[in-house]
């Protein structure tokens, strides 16, 4: 070996060394509140399916959290409605819809207490609901429904994490809640008098990512949805077995779970793909009319994004295929 | 070791200076990640009580107002940091009330929080402490800060029943800090790679090429005719290069003046036929020059260069003088090592041999390291000298009379009794040869013979009072006793028995059938003479005899010349 192809090789090294050595990554930080299909991402956590030191899963009390968080960008990924999604998108932040995760089939719902035996009841009552959720959507839903507005009845802002104790207190009559609350406070004697399967939008959820983690990320976010969906899968094979496992995190018993997986409806992770495909896609179509419904009852400012540019269909399809 | 010495600077100077720079960088950066991560931990520890001490307030007020479920928020939000692992309130029961994880409420908190040490509990409640640990091995940082979760009603008294526990972790900050020191490492290699690819380059254009090119002119050069050498490089180089072509002159000059003082000594050695040996003594190894080995019969192929080689031939006899005059070299007895002793040739047959040598280079410990010498063949002259004693036992025999040293004898006992009874005697020394024309006769047979017949006549003419010997050659004298008292009658008688002698032997001798007349001339000496050895008596007569025989007139002298008026 002569000194020129021994130079050749040295320098070829170095290179490839300087290359290698990608930056110090921190791990990736996803956050949720509680909802039912959720809960498949800590379960892949629980199972050992998601590396300790690439992802950190934050458990978080409410979607206003959430959105808060995602905002200040203590997220990279978080579990979100498709209207709190057009929120955030609309104060600015970059971020890009990277799978669907489900639909709300009678998982939103207004609770009340029993003497509220209709909607029409509500007059001159207080009713808690959280802002800033998809709740309020279901709120706009009774008013379009019903005679009430906002003059007919008192309006509090009550947080999914504090339903339960506000229900108890007697000042609430009714709240418009989420699972698996919605399970807790029928426990505690509340019965429905609406829920999301009467409404003329569906409320879908979805994952969303940091516009600006999209691309450095995108095969940790992969491997990420793969073990979400893996989840899900364990939970198909071996329900009981999971179900015990989610509800030890939710406070709940297995079967009131279960109930409250069967108020929705989950997505699997082709049917996610063909939702997020095409031009139109069947989201992209979503949101634009939801959008207009938020703007034309003022849940939204103004909207200009583009929202074909928030969907992106390449991680899911990586998760799928490779 | 060599592979390393013939390395090229080229690549040794920049890995020496990289492995130099690797260990000093890397031992300075290790110390500054060292020191930082001391400063990271104060930095944490700091940052972890003032989370613990908002956590205190917001928490305290939540839970007092039984709500729960904000208080439940504030944990979870505290808890929104990825080295923030834990945040948990654990009341008084050791029971978890709040945590971020909601796996882990209303679970016993030993079981379920990972580092945490239910002992503390109560020294945290109440001594009012906050506490900080350090678990260096899984680089994680515990902190215990106590929490008053129930109001007491109207009293001012604060009563802690509850404890925040938060667990940090360290490890992607230590990680984020070894990536920020190896990335520092990386930049500073890289900017010590590119010096040295700047210096290798230098470092081969002003010193590497020039020698490589001066080492390839100098691997064609030829000592005897020095060509163009490059002299052009700079620096140290190129003085390295003019010093060499000055002393590639100097060599060039004196191989020239060696080979012309070699040349003479070879023609001085081949003229003398001389064999020369050039004796290595640490080694044992020889030269042997093609005359040395020619003298004992051996082609160039035939002898290796051994000392064995000329050990073994040496004749037994001789090996001991030769080691004994070698040692006496050796210890410096002589001057020069000088030897004749024999040596087996190649046919087995010894040949005499003259071998002589002086040690041209000593060691420290002054034994002798090279040895350098000649031999010659000293047969011929050998056989000659043989041949010469042959012939004086020959010619002994052939007179067959005493020799000088039974003539010695007789007259030294004598002498004594001559002068012990006042008698006189006479010595008288001749030559029959005088003018040397027998000694010049080519047949040696004819010589001999006549001596011998001289030697019988002479016999013929000895009586009891005569005592006849054969000197050398053709000299011959004759011891005459009891003469007379009278010095002088002595002389007389002396004197005629002289000319008898001579009448005697001036009658022709006949030798195989050849006549011979000899011409003699006489030395006399009258005996005794006090005091003189017999050896002086003799000399006396000869010198006589000398005069005889170079005076035209007389061929008879006394050898005092007060007798010489009883010739005339």
């Amino acid at each position: 070996m002569n000194f020129i192809t021994c130079k050749i090789i040295s320098i070829c090294i170095l290179f490839f060394t300087l290359v290698s050595c990608t930056p110090y990554q921190k791990p990736l930080t996803i956050g949720a509140a509680p909802w039912p299909n959720f809960e498949f991402a800590f379960l892949a956590d629980e199972l050992g399916y998601l590396d300790a030191r690439k992802y950190s899963l934050l458990e978080l009390t409410s979607s206003t959290s959430v959105i808060q968080a995602f905002q200040t960008g203590k997220l990279d990924l978080a579990f979100l409605s498709l209207d709190e999604v057009l929120t955030l998108v609309a104060l600015g932040i970059d971020l890009k819809i990277i799978s669907v995760i489900d639909r709300s089939k009678g998982g939103d719902a207004m609770m009340a207490k029993p003497h509220v035996k209709s909607l029409n009841d509500l007059k001159w009552r207080s009713i808690g609901y959280e802002n800033k959720a998809a709740g309020a959507l279901l709120l706009d839903e009774i008013f379009t429904l019903t005679d009430l507005n906002n003059q007919t009845v008192q309006l509090f802002e009550v947080k999914q994490n504090e339903a339960k104790d506000a229900y108890l207190r007697s000042n609430i009559d009714a709240l418009i809640v989420r699972e698996p609350v919605k399970q807790q406070l029928i426990n505690l004697g509340a019965h429905e008098l609406i829920n999301s399967n009467q409404l003329s939008l569906p409320i879908i959820n979805v994952l969303v990512a940091r516009g600006e983690l999209f691309q450095d990320k995108e095969l940790q976010i992969a491997d990420f949805l793969r073990q979400f969906y893996r989840a899900h899968l364990f939970y198909q094979k071996r329900t009981a077995e999971a179900l015990t496992s989610m509800s030890v995190r939710l406070q709940l018993y297995p079967y009131i779970l279960e109930n409250a997986l069967s108020n929705t409806q989950f997505i699997d992770a082709k049917q996610a793909l063909f939702r997020l495909s095409g031009s139109p896609s069947s989201i992209e179509l979503q949101a634009q009319q939801l959008s207009g419904l938020m703007i034309e009852k003022r849940m939204l400012g103004s909207f200009k994004t583009d929202i074909s540019s928030l969907i992106s269909t390449r991680i899911l399809e990586r998760a799928i295929y490779e | 070791m060599n592979k390393l010495r013939s390395l090229s600077l080229i690549i040794l100077l920049p890995a020496l200076l990289t492995v130099i720079f690797i260990v000093l960088q890397g031992s300075v950066l290790f110390m500054e990640y060292r020191q930082q991560q001391a400063n990271l931990y104060i930095k944490s520890e700091q940052d972890l009580k003032g989370l613990a001490g908002q956590l205190q307030t917001s928490l305290s007020n939540s839970l007092m107002r039984l709500e729960k479920s904000q208080a439940q928020d504030f944990v979870s939000t505290a808890a929104l940091n990825e080295n923030v692992k834990t945040v948990a309130v654990v009341d008084n029961n050791q029971q978890v009330v709040l945590s971020n994880r909601f796996r882990e409420k209303y679970m016993f908190a030993k079981l379920q929080l990972q580092e945490y040490q239910g002992e503390l509990l109560d020294r945290v409640i109440n001594k009012n402490e906050i506490i900080v640990k350090l678990f260096k091995d899984k680089e994680e940082l515990v902190v215990y800060a106590p929490l008053q979760m129930i109001s007491k009603g109207n009293s001012l008294n604060r009563k802690f029943n509850g404890v925040i526990f938060i667990r940090y972790s360290l490890k992607s900050a230590f990680s984020a800090l070894a990536y920020e020191s190896i990335l520092r490492l990386i930049k500073f290699t890289l900017v010590l790679i590119a010096t040295l690819c700047l210096f290798v380059y230098l470092i081969n254009i002003l010193v590497v090429i020039p020698l490589k090119r001066f080492i390839a002119s100098v691997k064609s050069i030829d000592i005897n005719n020095p060509g163009l050498i490059e002299t052009s490089a700079l620096g140290e180089v190129g003085l390295l290069q003019r010093a060499f072509v000055n002393l590639i002159a100097d060599v060039s000059n004196n191989t020239h003046y060696l080979e012309v003082r070699e040349q003479r000594w070879a023609n001085a050695l081949n003229g003398a036929r001389d064999g020369v040996w050039d004796w290595n003594v640490d080694s044992g190894d020889v030269y042997f020059s093609k005359r040395w080995k020619e003298m004992l019969g051996f082609h160039k192929e035939n002898i290796s260069n051994d000392i064995t080689e000329w050990e073994n031939r040496v004749h037994p006899d001789d090996l001991y003088s030769v080691f004994e005059d070698l040692n006496a070299h050796f210890s410096g007895s002589h001057s020069f090592f000088e030897n004749i002793h024999r040596m087996k040739c190649y046919n087995g047959e010894y040949r005499w041999i003259l071998s002589r040598g002086q040690t041209v280079s000593w060691d420290t410990q002054g034994n002798p390291k090279r040895v350098i010498g000649t031999h010659t063949d000293l047969s011929l002259y050998k056989e000659m000298l043989a041949n010469i004693k042959v012939d004086n036992e020959l010619i002994e025999q052939k007179s067959d009379l005493p020799d000088r040293e039974q003539l010695l004898l007789h007259l030294e006992v004598e002498n004594t009794r001559l002068y012990e009874q006042r008698q006189q005697g006479a010595l008288i020394s001749f030559n029959c040869d005088r003018f040397k024309h027998i000694a010049q006769l080519p047949d040696s047979n004819k010589v001999n013979e006549l001596l011998y017949l001289i030697a019988r006549r002479l016999e013929k003419q000895n009586r009891s009072t005569h005592f006849v010997a054969h000197i050398q050659d053709f000299q011959f004298a004759i011891f005459i006793e009891d003469i007379d008292t009278d010095y002088e009658q002595s002389a007389t008688i002396a004197l005629e028995l002289t000319q008898k002698l001579e009448s005697d032997l001036q009658v022709p001798f006949k030798v195989l059938g050849e006549q011979f007349i000899v011409n003699c001339a006489f030395g006399l000496t009258l005996v005794p003479s006090k005091d003189l050895e017999a050896s002086t008596i003799l000399h006396q007569s000869l010198k006589a005899l000398k005069v005889a025989e170079q005076e035209q007139e007389f061929n008879i002298q006394f050898f005092d010349n007060s007798l010489s008026k009883l010739i005339n």
